[in-house]
């Protein structure tokens, strides 16, 4: 009993870190976009470079963080394997330590690595040390788990939080082949082995928010065997072969081998089906938002915005689409649209899942307040980011623009994407009270 | 029984993935640029500097400033020592030494003879299906 109480109060302390890095990677983001609008101004007083570095590494640091916390919660749940409480905690204070040094690093302006991952690469194996204690603690908790009348014996959402947790370790590595001689010494091949990392990475961590919001819809003991289904299988293999072979989509312009391009486009394509079963079980079960839970609002919030990312993603995918896309806002719109309206709206779903029972029917009722003023910021920054890119790209396209005609600068739309992110950094900060409130008297 | 099963799949799924990661890792196509020490140098310069928060390559990248893929055969080298000297009224002066931006500028032109971007018409062909190839 002691060691559950003790696990439990680390993953709940993994969901609050989750939180502080949400809400300061929104803020900063807010700051940056500033700079990003106004730099004749705010160049050195707010360094876009390192406020972008800090934005990306704090929202990316919620998503895993979240994830963890709700992996390590569900899988004890389920399968009443235990942990050793002191790894977890190894797990959690390293991370909280990494983290802060990889911020330091941004703030002394020391950089090195690249987009997305711009610390100092020695630290990357602090992530990597980090990631196989996470493997291990899980992988045993879950080894011996058997669901009967299960395909393969396990409920669908624990394949996918395996395939998320070995398939990060290899795209991890992957992303660090560039200290190599063999990649770093190349142009073309560097770029391309960059982006197959960087593709299956992010597919990687959508593994573990997925499986997530499977093993949260299935809860209701009517959807359970759902998870053991074939259907949910079949769609788990779209998945995986996009992770592993649909990356190409981001490298059309550059002029490496051709086969690679186009079975990405057509691997892609295959995002039809599951748009498709989407719409489908939207016309069989009606999607409703009632009551008084905002575990279900947010589900169902991320299930809209799988909708709607779905239908960009898929578009800016068919090349002869992308080549209009590719190098705009449009881009940006796919990668905020899914990070926030996806995998934000699911592991807060999450969050909401496991502390609704502690949570006041006024917090109830402020939390789906949140939910609205939220989801009317980003569909507001959304469509600019769109729009945006939309303006843009003819601009782009014409050799003789000079470049300060297209950037963001001088792209009056940005502004409603500058306006609209307010409404949502207020509604995730809102949010981020109610629950690290709510998690912290649960943890004392 | 089922065990083996399992172990079967899995040896088939890493068996078609390792191979074809290795097929994308060692692609040389006929564009491939290999670096000088110099390039390289500068290519390590470019992620001390984090150039790429506010620059693109290939598109890719952030979208403050223009890409930087032509920049050398748009603009030509003085131009882009210039501006990563004094930096401009907005992009930051950095603070880069002379040697550190000679080796920069070097690995731009390794970049901008490896390919093309933004593309120009002629650059590209689509095909019937939606996908299109370079033309180049
Ligand atoms: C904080 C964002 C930022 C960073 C970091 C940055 N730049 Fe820039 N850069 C800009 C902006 C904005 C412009 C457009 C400047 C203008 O028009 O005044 C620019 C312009 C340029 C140009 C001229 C482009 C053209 O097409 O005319 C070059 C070359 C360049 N930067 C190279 C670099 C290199 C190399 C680095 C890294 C050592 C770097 N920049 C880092 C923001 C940045
Ligand atoms: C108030 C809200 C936010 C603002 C104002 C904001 C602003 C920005 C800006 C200015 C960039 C740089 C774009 C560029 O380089 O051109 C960026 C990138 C990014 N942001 Fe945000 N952001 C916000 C919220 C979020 C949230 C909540 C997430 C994820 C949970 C997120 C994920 C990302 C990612 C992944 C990138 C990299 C995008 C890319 O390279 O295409 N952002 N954001």
């Amino acid at each position: 009993m002691e060691t559950t109480t003790s696990t439990t109060r680390t993953y709940r302390h993994f969901f609050i870190v989750a939180l502080l890095c949400l809400s300061a990677g929104v803020w900063i983001g807010h700051l940056g976009l500033w700079s990003y609008l106004l730099p004749e101004h705010l160049k050195d007083i707010l360094p876009f470079r390192m406020l972008r570095a800090m934005h990306v590494t704090l929202v990316v640091a919620w998503i895993f963080a979240a994830a963890i916390g709700g992996v390590y919660h569900y899988i004890q749940k389920e399968t009443q394997g235990n942990y050793k409480p002191i790894l977890l905690k190894i797990h959690l204070w390293g991370y909280v330590l990494l983290g802060g040094i990889i911020l330091l690093s941004y703030f002394l302006n020391r950089y090195g690595g690249r987009e997305y991952w711009a610390f100092p690469p020695p630290l990357a194996i602090g992530i990597a040390v980090l990631w196989l204690l996470f493997a291990w603690n899980t992988f045993k908790a879950a080894w011996n788990y058997k669901q009967e009348k299960c395909l393969l014996e396990w409920p669908l959402y624990l394949w996918m939080w395996a395939t998320g947790i070995l398939f990060f370790l290899y795209t991890f590595t992957e992303v660090y082949l560039w200290t190599l001689p063999f990649f770093g010494k190349t142009v073309l091949r560097d770029i391309t082995v960059q982006w197959k990392a960087y593709g299956s990475l992010v597919g990687s961590w959508n593994m573990m928010v997925y499986g997530t919001a499977l093993y949260l819809a299935t809860r209701p003991e009517a959807f359970r065997s759902y998870a053991c289904s074939k259907t949910a299988y079949a769609l788990y293999l779209i998945g995986l072969a996009n992770l592993i072979m649909g990356w190409a989509h981001h490298i059309y312009p550059v002029p490496t081998y051709q086969w690679i391009k186009t079975l990405a486009y057509f691997i892609s394509m295959t995002e039809l089906i599951v748009l498709g079963k989407l719409l489908w079980d939207w016309y069989r079960f009606p999607p409703r938002f009632q009551g008084p839970s905002p575990y279900r609002y947010y589900l169902i919030g991320g299930d809209i915005w799988v909708f709607l990312n779905l239908l960009l993603a898929i578009a800016i995918s068919i090349p002869a689409v992308n080549l209009y896309a590719h190098g705009t806002h449009l881009v940006v719109a796919h990668s905020m649209g899914t990070t926030i309206g996806i995998n934000t709206h699911i592991l807060l779903a999450s969050l909401f899942y496991i502390s609704e029972p502690l949570l006041s029917e006024h917090q109830r009722r402020r939390s789906i307040t949140f939910f609205y003023l939220f989801n009317i910021g980003l569909i507001i920054f959304w469509l600019g980011l769109i729009v945006a890119g939309f303006h843009e790209s003819p601009l782009i396209g014409n050799p003789t623009t000079p470049h300060i005609k297209y950037l963001p600068q001088s792209n009056q739309w940005m502004w409603v994407v500058l306006i609209a992110s307010i409404p949502i950094a207020i509604a995730i900060t809102g949010i981020t009270t109610i629950l690290i409130k709510r998690l912290l008297n649960a943890v004392s | 029984m089922k065990a083996k099963r399992v172990f079967f799949l899995l040896f088939l799924f890493l068996l078609f993935m390792f191979g074809y990661s290795w097929q994308v890792y060692r692609a040389f196509p006929k564009r491939e640029r290999l670096l000088s020490d110099k390039a390289y140098q500068g290519k390590l310069v470019f992620q001390k500097y984090h150039c790429i928060a506010c620059h693109q390559l290939y598109g890719l990248g952030g979208f403050m400033g223009p890409d930087l893929t032509n920049v050398i055969s748009r603009s030509g080298e003085a131009y882009v020592k210039t501006i990563l000297q004094y930096g401009t009224a907005r992009m930051p002066r950095l603070g880069l030494t002379q040697e550190e931006i000679e080796a920069v500028v070097a690995f731009l032109k390794a970049v901008d003879s490896s390919g093309r971007f933004p593309l120009k018409k002629d650059e590209y062909k689509i095909q019937w299906y939606g996908d299109y190839y370079l033309h180049y």
